[in-house]
Formats: C-alpha cells, sequence, structure tokens
C-alpha cells in the first residue's frame, strides 16, 4: 500500500495520476457558492488580451501617504515669489481646512535638467534622475477626496468605499498569470506597516476571491504558512503528505461528481509547488553582489525597499502578471517636517526604483513590464506648522504619478499643474484616465472588462468618462 | 398635482414661444440639435428606451418641454434662464452629460436654438401624458413579480410514492422530484445524520458518548431527541447568531479605514447569540433590532435588551472621518437602507439611490420615503476627536452588581491616577531643568540624562493615558435614537446629498405594501412603523425571506438561491410552493425560528445521503430538486471550533467584552485610538468559540488567520450566503500552521490517553474526528505510514519513543486536514 519514502518529484507525479492534475487545476479557481453543481469557472490561466500589447505585467510602486509633488517632479520656481505670502483669496477658500496652515512654501529643494529629455527633477531623486528618459511623467493628476482611506479606495478601485476590486484583481481577471505555481497578484508591504486600510488595498472586492492580491512578506516567511515551524527530516518530509493524499483520495473515489473535492486535491499539489517556487522566486540571495549592491541591499537604508524592488522584479521575470510595492504606513504623509521626512521617504526609494528601472531594461524586461508610481493624492503649495518644521497638507487637486516600460515612451511630460502646483490645469488626469490607460497598455478596453454582478455589468471605471493618455504611450 | 399644473403652464408657455417656428428654425433644430439630443442625451433620458433618469424624456416634444424632476428645461428665447444650457455648460451642480462636457459648437448650437425660441415640429401628443412608454410596460410587467405576491396558503402536493414522505415539506419535495422520474437519495447512515446535525445545529461535532448513546436509541423518535438536546444548547445560538451577524455590519471597530475600538459592540452580539437561544419571536428580534430604543419596556432588563440591539443600525462601515458630515449622515442613511433592504426584505433597495431601481419596481421616491425614516435617526453623535465623529451611545440602565463592581474599579482608577500624577509632575519638571541645560538647537544624545529623562515621561504620559482612556464608566452601547425634530427627505439628484429635489413623505416600499402606508407620526422617525410593517405577517418578503434562509443553512442552498435578492435579477425558487408553505409555517408557529429549523431538520429531505447517484447527476446536476443533500465545506470558524473541541481545548465561556484594550501594547494612544494589528489575545480568549473573537473591519486578527483564509465574509456588506473558495493558501495553512501542528499534538496525546494498541488509536481517532469506525483501509495505510515514518525517523537519530510520539502527530494532523473532516456530509 505505502510506497517507501517516495522523492518529492514521486510525490507530486503521484498526486497527478490520482486528480490529472493540469485539468483540475483548473477548477481551483472556482466559486463554489451553492455546494455543488456546475458554476461560472474563475481561474488564473493565462488569457489572451483583447488586442496586442507590449506590457505583460505591471509593477505598482505605490507611494503611500501622498509624496509632495513640487518637491520632486513637478517644480514651480513662482513659489520662491510668493514664499511666505498668504494664498490667493481662491486658493485660500478652497484649503480652509487646513490646520495651522501658512503662506506659500518654496521647496526647499533644487531642480536639474537631466537626460536627453531635459526633464527636471529634484535633488532627492539622483537615481530616478538618471532614468528619466525611460519615465513618463504625469503632471496633471487629480483625485476626488482628500482623506487617505477614501483616497485610497479611489486609487486603487476607482471608488471611494470598500468592496470594489482594486486595479490588480481586475488586471487578473481580465489577463490570469502565466505563471501558475505562483499567485497572479502578489502584494509586497512595508515590514514596518501596512498602509492605511490595509489588505483593503488589495482586495478583490466583489469578484471572486482568486483574484485577490496574495501578501507576500519581505522578511521571514514570504507567504503565510509556506513553510512548517518546524521541519521533519527528509526522509519523511513528504510521508505525511502521501498520508493525507491517499486519505483524500479515498475518500473522492467513493464520491465521483465531486468538483470541490478534487479542487481540494490539487490544491495541495499547487500548494506544494508553491512552496518550492516561491521560495526560491523570492530568495533574493540568489542574485549576483553586483546587482544586491545595486538595489542598495547593503545600505541599511535602502535595504528593505531594495530588497522588495528586487523581489519584484524576479516575480515579472516568472510571468507574475502584477506586483504592488508598498511603503511603510503612512510614511509620504508629511504634514510637518517635510524636509526631514521626504529625504527618509526618497532615500529610502530613489537607489532601489532607479536599480529596478535599469536591471529591468538591461534584462529586456522593461519592455513588457509596465512600472507604476505614485501616491493617492499630493500636497500643498502652502505651509502647514510653517516654521523650520514646516509641512505640506493634503492635495487632492493636482498630483504627480509616473509610467515606465511597457510601451511608455520615455522622456515625456503630460499635463501641468498651475503655477503653483495646486491645481492640475493642463489636460487634468483622473483616477480613472490612469487606470483605463494601464488596462490600455496591457492590451485590454475598460470599458469591455465587465464582471457580471446582481444583473448590473461592473467596471472599474463603472460610467465615468475616460481620456486614455495616448499621448505618452510609444 | 402641482407637478401637473406646473407641467401643464410650462407646456401652454412652450406652445406660444415657438407657436411659430420658422422654416429655417426647424432646419437648424433637425440638422444641429436632434441629432445632438439623439446621441449624446436619448441613452438615459428617453421614452423608448429602458431609462428615464430624473423622469426626463427627451425624444418627444411634449415630454421634452415637460422636463423632469428639476424643472422645465427650458425657457425658450432666454438662454440665461434654460436650466439645460446651465447643465450642458457644468455651470450648475447638476453637470450633463455625466461622462464629459459637450464639444463647445454643440453647446453653441444648444444656445441658439433656446435663443430661436426652440422650434421643434408640432408632434402627435404622446399616448399617455406622462409618457406611455417600454419603461413603463416593463414595469407593469415587473409588477407582477413572484416575490410581491401575498404568500399563499399551499396544501401539500399529491405524490405517486407515499413511503417516504414523513412531512408535509417531503411531499413538495418528491413531487417535483416525481415530474422528473427521480426519486429521493436513501437516509444517510446514522452516524453521518447525527454528525451533520451537530455541525448545522450547533457547529460543534458530537462527542463519540453522544454518537454511542443515538446509535443505542433505535426509537424512531432518536433524531428528533437529539434534535430537541441541540436546539436548547447555547451552542445553537452561538452557530445561528453567526449566521445573524454575517447579515449586519458588526464588528470591533467602529470606522472603515481605522481600529477605532468599539468598546461595546460585543453587546450586540451577545444580544443576537442570546434572542436566537431563547427564540425569541423573529417579529420581536426585527421591531427591536430597528425600533428598540423606542419600543414600551416593563423593566430595566427589557429596556437594555431593546438598546442594545438597535447596534444593528449603529454598527457599521462609517467613514466617521470624512470632513463632508452631511455626506456622511446620508452615507450612513444609504448603509441602513441596503441593510435593511437586503437582510430582512432580500432587497438591494440601495441601487434606487441615484435614480429608479434599474429592474425591481423601486422608485428614487421610495428610496428617499425610506430614507427620510433614518434620516430621521441619529446614529452618529459628537466628535472622537477632530473631525472623526463618533457613533451615538446611549447609556444603560446599571445592574446592582455592575454598580459594585463599578465601585471597585474606580477606587483602583482612582488609585492609579494618584500614583501616576505626581509621577508625571516630577518627571516634567526634571526633563524642563535638563532641557534649559541642552544648548539651542541641538538634539540630545541617545542616552543622555535628557534623552532618558524624555523616555520616562513618555512612558508615565501613556500609562496615563490609557489609564484615563479605561476610566470606569456607567455601561453604555452603540444605539440610535430619534432627532428632536425629523423632517422628510429630498430627493438626491443623482445620489448627491448637495443636490435636493423634491421632498417625500416618509413611508415604505410600494412594492411590498399590502394596504395603505399608516401615517407616519410627526413627531418621531417613523421606526417603529416601518419595523412593524417588515414584521407582519401581511409583509410578502420577510418570511419568505428568513424561512429561506433557514433552508439555505441547512441545505448549502437556498429555495431562492440568491438569498439576499428576491428581487426580478434574483433567481427563482427552485420549490416557490414549498417556500410559501415554510413561510406559513413560520408565522404560524409564532415566528419561532427553533420550530421552523426543527421541522426542516426531520425531514426526510434533510436524512438524504450525500451519496452520487449517476441517473439523478445526468437530469439534475446541480441538485436543483434535491434528490440528495448538498456536501458543503466548514466555514473557517467551524474548523477551528471543532478541531479545538476535539483536543478538549474549547472553553465554554460565554460572550463579554472581546477588545483587550487594557494592555498597553495593543493600542496606538493617538488621535483617535487605534487597536494594533499586532494586538495580543489572551490566552482565555483564544479557547473561545471564534464568534467571540474580535471581528475587524479590515483584515482579521492574525490569530484567527483561518477566518481570512477560509471565506469569512467582508463585514462591511450584508453577506446571506458566503463564497467557497478552494485555494492553495489554505492547503499551506493546513499543513504548514503554527496551530495546526499545535493541535495535532494535543489530539495524539488524547489518543494515547484513550487507547494503547495502535489499531484502538487509529479506531479512536477515526471515531473521534470523522465520526464513522475505521475500516480496514483506514488501518492498513494507518500502521502501514506510523511504521514507515517512525522507522525513518529512528534513522535520521530519533530515539524509538520520540520517533513514535511523531509519527502519531502526523496522523492526526493528516486527519485534521482530510477532506472527510472538512465537509460536511
Amino acid at each position: 500500500m505505502l510506497k517507501p519514502t517516495p522523492s518529492r518529484r514521486d510525490f507530486f507525479s503521484h498526486i497527478s495520476d490520482g486528480v490529472h492534475g493540469a485539468a483540475l487545476a483548473y477548477l481551483l479557481g472556482r466559486d463554489l457558492r451553492a455546494a455543488e453543481g456546475p458554476t461560472a469557472i474563475y481561474d488564473l490561466k493565462p488569457k489572451p488580451p483583447r488586442f496586442p500589447a507590449k506590457a505583460k505585467s505591471v509593477i505598482q510602486l505605490f507611494m503611500n501617504g501622498g509624496p509632495s509633488q513640487m518637491d520632486l517632479l513637478d517644480p514651480k520656481p513662482l513659489l520662491e515669489k510668493y514664499a511666505g505670502q498668504a494664498p490667493s483669496r481662491d486658493l485660500a477658500s478652497q484649503i480652509r481646512q487646513v490646520r495651522d496652515a501658512g503662506g506659500i512654501m518654496p521647496s526647499p529643494y533644487k531642480f536639474a535638467k537631466h537626460g536627453q529629455s531635459g526633464i527636471e527633477v529634484s535633488e532627492l531623486l539622483p537615481h530616478l534622475a538618471k532614468r528619466v528618459d525611460d519615465i513618463a511623467v504625469i503632471r496633471s493628476m487629480y483625485t476626488t477626496h482628500i482623506a487617505h482611506d477614501f483616497a485610497l479606495f479611489i486609487m486603487h478601485t476607482g471608488r471611494m468605499l470598500p468592496g470594489r476590486p482594486t486595479l490588480g484583481s481586475w488586471v487578473v481577471y481580465g489577463l490570469g498569470s502565466e505563471n501558475q505555481n505562483l499567485p497572479a497578484y502578489v502584494v509586497l508591504d512595508d515590514p514596518k506597516g501596512l498602509p492605511v486600510n490595509d489588505i483593503q488595498n488589495w482586495q478583490a472586492g466583489y469578484l471572486p476571491g482568486v483574484y485577490q492580491g496574495t501578501r507576500v512578506r519581505a522578511e521571514g516567511l514570504p507567504l503565510l504558512n509556506l513553510q512548517p515551524e518546524e521541519e521533519y527530516p527528509d526522509a519523511v518530509k513528504d510521508l505525511g503528505r502521501s498520508l493525507l493524499h491517499d486519505m483524500d483520495d479515498a475518500h473522492r473515489l467513493a464520491r465521483p461528481h465531486q468538483p470541490n473535492l478534487d479542487a481540494r486535491l490539487s490544491s495541495y499539489e499547487l500548494a506544494a509547488r508553491m512552496q518550492l517556487e516561491a521560495t526560491d522566486a523570492l530568495d533574493t540571495g540568489k542574485e549576483s553582489e553586483a546587482t544586491r549592491e545595486a538595489y542598495g541591499l547593503n545600505d541599511e537604508a535602502t535595504r528593505s525597499y531594495g530588497k522588495r524592488c528586487l523581489m519584484a522584479r524576479r516575480l515579472v521575470e516568472r510571468g507574475v502578471r502584477m506586483v504592488q510595492v508598498f511603503t511603510e504606513g503612512n510614511v509620504w504623509d508629511h504634514h510637518t517636517d517635510l524636509r526631514k521626512g521626504l529625504p527618509y521617504c526618497c532615500k529610502k526609494t530613489d537607489q532601489p526604483i532607479g536599480a529596478l528601472l535599469a536591471d529591468l531594461k538591461q534584462r529586456g524586461l522593461l519592455d513588457s513590464t509596465l512600472v507604476v508610481w505614485g501616491g493617492e493624492f499630493g500636497r500643498l503649495p502652502i505651509a502647514q506648522s510653517p516654521g523650520p518644521t514646516a509641512g505640506r497638507d493634503h492635495n487632492p487637486s493636482g498630483f504627480t504619478s509616473w509610467m515606465a516600460g511597457g510601451g511608455i515612451k520615455g522622456g515625456s511630460v503630460y499635463g501641468a499643474t498651475d503655477d503653483i502646483g495646486y491645481k492640475a490645469v493642463e489636460n487634468p488626469v483622473s483616477v480613472h484616465d490612469f487606470n483605463a490607460t494601464i488596462l490600455h497598455l496591457l492590451g485590454m478596453d475598460h470599458r469591455r472588462l465587465v464582471f457580471q454582478r446582481e444583473g448590473r455589468g461592473e467596471r472599474i471605471t463603472d460610467e465615468f468618462p475616460v481620456t486614455i493618455l495616448k499621448e505618452i504611450i510609444a | 398635482m402641482r407637478n401637473h399644473l406646473t407641467a401643464l403652464s410650462l407646456l401652454l408657455a412652450a406652445g406660444l414661444a415657438h407657436a411659430q417656428p420658422t422654416a429655417e428654425g426647424l432646419k437648424f433644430f433637425e440638422t444641429r440639435v436632434r441629432p445632438l439630443l439623439a446621441t449624446q442625451c436619448q441613452g438615459c433620458h428617453s421614452s423608448r428606451g429602458k431609462m428615464a433618469f430624473g423622469g426626463l424624456r427627451l425624444d418627444q416634444r411634449a415630454l421634452f418641454f415637460q422636463g423632469g424632476q428639476s424643472g422645465p428645461l427650458v425657457a425658450p428665447g432666454k438662454p440665461e434662464e434654460s436650466l439645460m444650457l446651465k447643465v450642458v455648460g457644468y455651470a450648475s451642480e447638476l453637470k450633463m452629460p455625466p461622462t464629459g462636457k459637450l464639444k463647445p459648437e454643440q453647446i453653441e448650437a444648444l444656445t441658439e436654438w433656446v435663443r430661436m425660441g426652440a422650434p421643434w415640429p408640432e408632434e402627435a401628443a404622446p399616448a399617455v401624458d406622462t409618457g406611455v412608454s417600454v419603461q413603463n410596460k416593463a414595469k407593469q410587467e415587473a409588477l407582477k413579480h413572484w416575490a410581491w405576491k401575498p404568500v399563499a396558503m399551499v396544501a401539500p402536493p399529491q405524490t405517486r410514492s407515499t413511503a417516504w414522505s414523513a412531512a408535509p415539506i417531503d411531499r413538495f419535495i418528491l413531487a417535483k422530484l416525481e415530474e422528473k422520474n427521480l426519486a429521493p437519495s436513501p437516509d444517510a447512515d446514522k452516524r453521518t445524520l447525527l454528525r451533520r446535525a451537530y455541525f448545522d445545529l450547533t457547529g460543534l461535532p458530537p462527542d463519540a458518548k453522544d454518537v454511542d448513546a443515538f446509535l443505542k436509541d433505535s426509537s424512531p423518535k432518536a433524531l428528533e431527541t437529539e434534535v430537541d438536546r441541540l436546539l436548547a444548547s447555547t451552542a445553537f445560538g452561538e452557530r445561528w447568531g453567526r449566521h445573524w451577524l454575517d447579515l449586519s455590519y458588526f464588528a470591533d471597530n467602529l470606522e472603515i479605514g481605522r481600529k477605532i475600538p468599539a468598546k461595546d459592540a460585543w453587546r450586540y452580539r451577545d444580544y443576537v447569540i442570546q434572542s436566537l437561544n431563547a427564540d425569541k419571536p423573529f417579529t420581536k428580534f426585527i421591531n427591536e433590532q430597528i425600533a428598540g430604543d423606542l419600543l414600551p419596556f416593563d423593566n430595566d432588563e427589557q429596556r437594555r435588551e431593546q438598546v442594545i440591539a438597535t447596534g444593528f443600525l449603529a454598527l457599521g462601515p462609517w467613514a466617521l472621518v470624512a470632513a463632508d458630515k452631511e455626506q456622511l449622515r446620508m452615507d450612513v442613511v444609504d448603509m441602513q437602507v441596503d441593510l435593511i433592504g437586503k437582510a430582512f426584505l432580500g432587497l438591494t433597495v440601495g441601487c434606487a439611490r441615484c435614480h429608479d431601481h434599474k429592474f425591481d419596481p423601486i422608485s428614487h421616491k421610495d428610496y428617499y420615503a425610506m430614507a427620510g425614516i433614518l434620516g430621521g435617526t441619529e446614529t452618529l453623535h459628537g466628535r472622537i476627536d477632530g473631525i472623526f465623529s463618533d457613533v451615538n451611545r446611549i447609556q444603560l440602565p446599571e445592574s446592582a452588581a455592575e454598580l459594585r463592581q463599578r465601585a471597585v474599579d474606580m477606587e483602583k482608577f482612582q488609585a492609579g491616577i494618584s500614583a501616576l500624577k505626581p509621577q508625571l509632575k516630577t518627571l516634567t519638571e526634571e526633563r524642563d531643568k535638563l532641557k534649559k541645560a541642552q544648548p539651542e538647537g541641538e538634539a540630545p544624545k541617545p542616552d543622555s540624562p535628557l534623552a532618558q529623562a524624555e523616555k520616562a515621561l513618555a512612558k508615565v504620559a501613556k500609562d496615563l493615558a490609557l489609564l484615563e482612556y479605561n476610566r470606569p464608566e456607567p455601561p453604555e452601547t452603540y444605539a440610535v435614537r430619534d432627532v428632536d425634530a425629523p423632517v422628510n427627505a429630498h430627493i438626491n439628484i443623482r445620489g448627491n446629498p448637495h443636490m435636493l429635489g423634491e421632498e417625500v413623505p416618509r413611508s415604505f416600499l410600494t412594492v411590498a405594501m399590502w394596504d395603505k402606508p399608516p401615517a407616519l407620526p410627526y413627531r418621531a422617525s417613523g421606526r417603529l412603523e416601518m419595523a412593524a410593517w417588515i414584521a407582519s405577517e401581511k409583509n410578502p418578503l420577510t418570511a419568505r425571506v428568513a424561512a429561506n434562509r433557514v433552508w439555505h443553512h441547512l441545505f448549502g442552498a437556498g429555495l431562492v438561491r440568491s438569498v439576499d435578492n428576491f428581487g426580478l435579477r434574483g433567481e427563482l425558487p427552485t420549490h416557490p410552493e414549498l417556500l410559501d408553505y415554510l413561510a406559513n409555517r413560520f408565522v404560524e408557529q409564532g415566528w419561532s425560528l427553533k420550530k421552523l429549523v426543527r421541522e426542516v431538520i426531520l425531514s426526510r429531505a434533510y436524512r438524504q445521503s450525500s451519496a452520487h447517484n449517476a441517473a439523478a447527476y445526468q437530469t439534475d446536476p446541480e441538485n436543483l430538486l434535491r434528490w440528495r443533500m448538498n456536501r458543503r465545506r466548514m466555514e473557517g470558524e467551524i474548523i477551528r471550533d471543532s478541531v479545538l473541541a476535539l483536543t478538549h481545548t474549547l472553553a465554554n465561556s460565554g460572550g463579554g467584552p472581546t477588545l483587550p484594550i487594557d494592555n498597553p501594547d495593543n493600542l496606538n494612544l493617538g488621535k483617535p485610538v487605534e487597536f494594533r494589528d499586532d494586538a495580543k489575545l489572551p490566552e482565555q480568549l483564544l479557547t473561545r468559540r471564534t464568534v467571540y473573537l474580535p471581528v475587524l473591519r479590515k483584515s482579521q486578527h492574525r490569530s484567527v488567520d483561518i477566518l481570512n483564509l477560509f471565506d469569512f465574509p467582508d463585514v462591511n456588506q450584508v453577506n446571506g450566503a458566503r463564497s467557497v473558495t478552494t485555494v492553495p493558501t489554505q492547503a499551506l495553512f493546513l499543513m504548514n500552521s503554527p496551530f495546526y501542528r499545535d493541535q495535532s499534538k494535543l489530539l495524539a496525546a488524547r489518543a494515547r490517553e484513550f487507547a494503547a494498541t495502535p489499531e484502538a488509536r487509529i479506531q479512536w481517532l477515526t471515531e473521534q474526528v470523522l465520526v464513522r469506525p475505521a475500516r480496514a483501509d483506514d488501518l492498513s495505510r494507518g500502521q502501514a505510514f506510523l511504521s514507515t515514518f517512525a522507522a525513518e525517523l529512528v534513522k535520521a537519530g530519533r530515539s524509538a519513543p520520540d520517533a513514535d510520539r511523531e509519527a502519531w502527530e502526523r496522523y492526526c494532523h493528516a486527519l485534521l486536514a482530510s477532506n472527510e473532516f472538512l465537509y460536511i456530509r
């Protein structure tokens, strides 16, 4: 009855015999709302895009908290001229909610032109400055809420309230994944803390659970329960799983036409493969010393973010569709002490991001990988808590994001804010424009990526007007 | 009537203004305006299409000039007074088209046309003045939908075979099966049946003793006796209470995005569990949850219970941080309308917030009639901190025991304060002195006396803040109450609370009305009357929806499978007569949930085996006709509770406070105070049934990871039916989680205690975990595994006793992770 100590490989083939491996992996995503019977099949098998597209995967570098545009990528020399002055009456009326508001605050940082494109970049981002010809800067983003919670929901799902799928969920719903042994939609959160809204930043909402982001940890075990805390000796490792498999198989054979039983059985197979592949995929120790150095893994300030950027590259390289890299808590939220907080954030992320772009390019992955950078809103041109430790308050009316690779026209600038960087005035870009453009770059039409729910066709852009940012597409 | 007159006078005025359109004017209309209306506007505003949002129909002359909810569209000849031009110019709150502003030349054309006197050729008058339309016909059709019809008195049908049926329910099932020439499955064996009943009624496995007793009881009433015993156990309320909580927005934190502790939310959870255990009539359960604060009471105990019940409305995913408080107020009302609609009536009323419901005959007006009632209800009151609103609380009558306890707590509290305050003073002075000595602009070194003083000060300040936060107070609960002067709501145009349309008298949904709505009192919100309307036996939905939920929980799928949507887009009932029979029985038996559950569970339909039947599967693969019992995967909390029960770790705890907020490490004492992600739950909490563990609006606490993995529903939504997914992260949990590992060890230890030989142990474990005797293949597989595993471990250097112990632990682990254990069969 019992085979003598099968090897790991035997173990897998053994399982596959029993349940016709691949065919049953198909069942995995079934959302079996009723206890049994045929229901819609939701899986992560790769699906062709609607039209040919360069981008195959997305790495979203999410700067939760709201980075200050006029100190990073949207230089506003006029702020110098108005320094310390009260904002215009019009502006003042719109920002009356600021606690402890001060006058106009110029950027404490110098800007210089970089690359062939001559795009101006703040001195806080020297590494990004070197890659500026690869990126398209969008200076005219705007959103519709001023509080983190809502603005995050809006940025990720297009709507202000929870319960809606995030962009990443839509992407894997539409395209599946090229690698069935790894989660399709991976979230690399900062070990120092989750963003506001926690795991709701990668929820599947009303889409089936298979499209939810899977949180992968950068420290310790990458996936929850990926390995047992105490490992058995190699000789017996697979015996226990084999026993379970035999028990389940005996149970299943007596009960045909129970897709959920088959699916559960093959989920063990997938889990086992995931144990191997995820462990390998996320092992940044396998990279060369030069690469590790480039990503900043040898420097305490950049190590954490650099490691996650490197993991992101290793994941898209293996066919993972969507990777989101978050920063800690609300770290870009500089209400006070901008001069301390902003350099901290830039130091932490700039070198890794520069290295990621260079690395993707050098490996020929940048064409097929869309890299997206930005937060949930921007910041105001006036000071908050004025003085040496001044900061800036939230600003949904205008902020900066950028995209690179995946069919993006590098070295371009799209849209503009007004003279003081408060409001998007030229080619304003809504969250819907932004998300629809990402889908477009992946070969999907936001109007036709639809999920039927309660008799209604749901879309990430709902009924909102949308403009695809054609000007930044190569 | 007033509307009618305005429309009429406008028609007259409009008629006068363009009495004599010039040929040029008409040509302009036909070439520049009509195509524009057709392509840009009539998608949503037409008498021929599906929709006439805002009551506006722009495809017929008379209807165009009549205008919509916001009034007439044009003042012919006067562009500056024409609403339409303001709207398309995006110069008013209302902006059309919503998908993007028209091109300047298009707006110019419309302006010019209005200036010309809005020429539009004469047309035959519309057949009916309000615009008879496809939409209206669809509405007429929609009114015939089964769910709005009164519950019918139905007699169980005659069936060809009479041997099988044990209860009227069975005759309804059998009749449908016979129509398709199918037969029901035979009864499940006694063990399987007992296990099923245990899980369905209590969410816990039967003990071996229970199984023995049941097997020995050969009377025909054996199952009945057992079911009655289980219905009377407190575990029943814990199991079915969680079903109800899935339909509420209950959680232990207040804000949608922040973990602001909801200190007293547990009172509502315990109320639900106790109400189900007391078998409170469902109508009373409804009345208390919607209007408990308004109900009369005889004593403190009753008052307490009724006020706590309104936690149903008071707790929710409120965006307390929202700066726009009017928007927040209407968002709360909206979530409550949706909650009441789905939980009690199985209707998606929330869809009518911005426009008439697209599918169901629920109008925009209906929505604001109900919204007015909830708008006259105060859910939020005061502030927690700065912009964060607070949820309304009502102080509860304090019992003598509580009062005594508070006196004791107060003494401790005072002692704590008197100890800490002087410390704070001394430390502050010390710090200030050191600070003065520190050179300006220089940061103190990490181990300098100043840095140390700062640290000590911070600690005392934190202790003090925590003490203050937990100050002993008279008991209170999250509850709603009527506002002082309730008023009707106005329609929010396109759902925008800052764009008000007509006033709508407070009332209920016309679609579920059997009589004229009662007059609502002038000085009250009308919640009491709304509760009575829902809890009426004449309401066509309430009893049906509730009976269907019972069926759903006992069979894994409702007779209406879309349990929260009985509307036109919901599924049709597979057995409409049975549903009405159950609804009637529910009402007849005093709305007793226990009696209804009992009746269903004692039917032969419920007793069927879940085994496969090729012929029946061919005809009805989805088992819509119930030719067998559905197999159901246990919910996450049932897996956890059952494992704890099998290892005798589960505490028989009862409810009480949930959040360990007296531990300083569990809170961020910021503004507002928040419960931390890495909060520690005390041991005695972790051995409780899962229903008593903290429920959070975001990710569930890591100590109940199993809930995150096994489809625990989003607590911010109404979830009558949980989804069931099978994903590899569940497999990883079952294989590798510390919980499974630890519990397997405990189970192996119990097995050692109860049985000596390997064979006896396998037998004992199989009976405990799978509730069946071990078969020959269980024994041979198990023994082969145990000896191989132990032998390999010995080879790897383990001592023989260690190897044996670990082999048993691994064996138990496999049993607890097996499909046979994880499914209710």
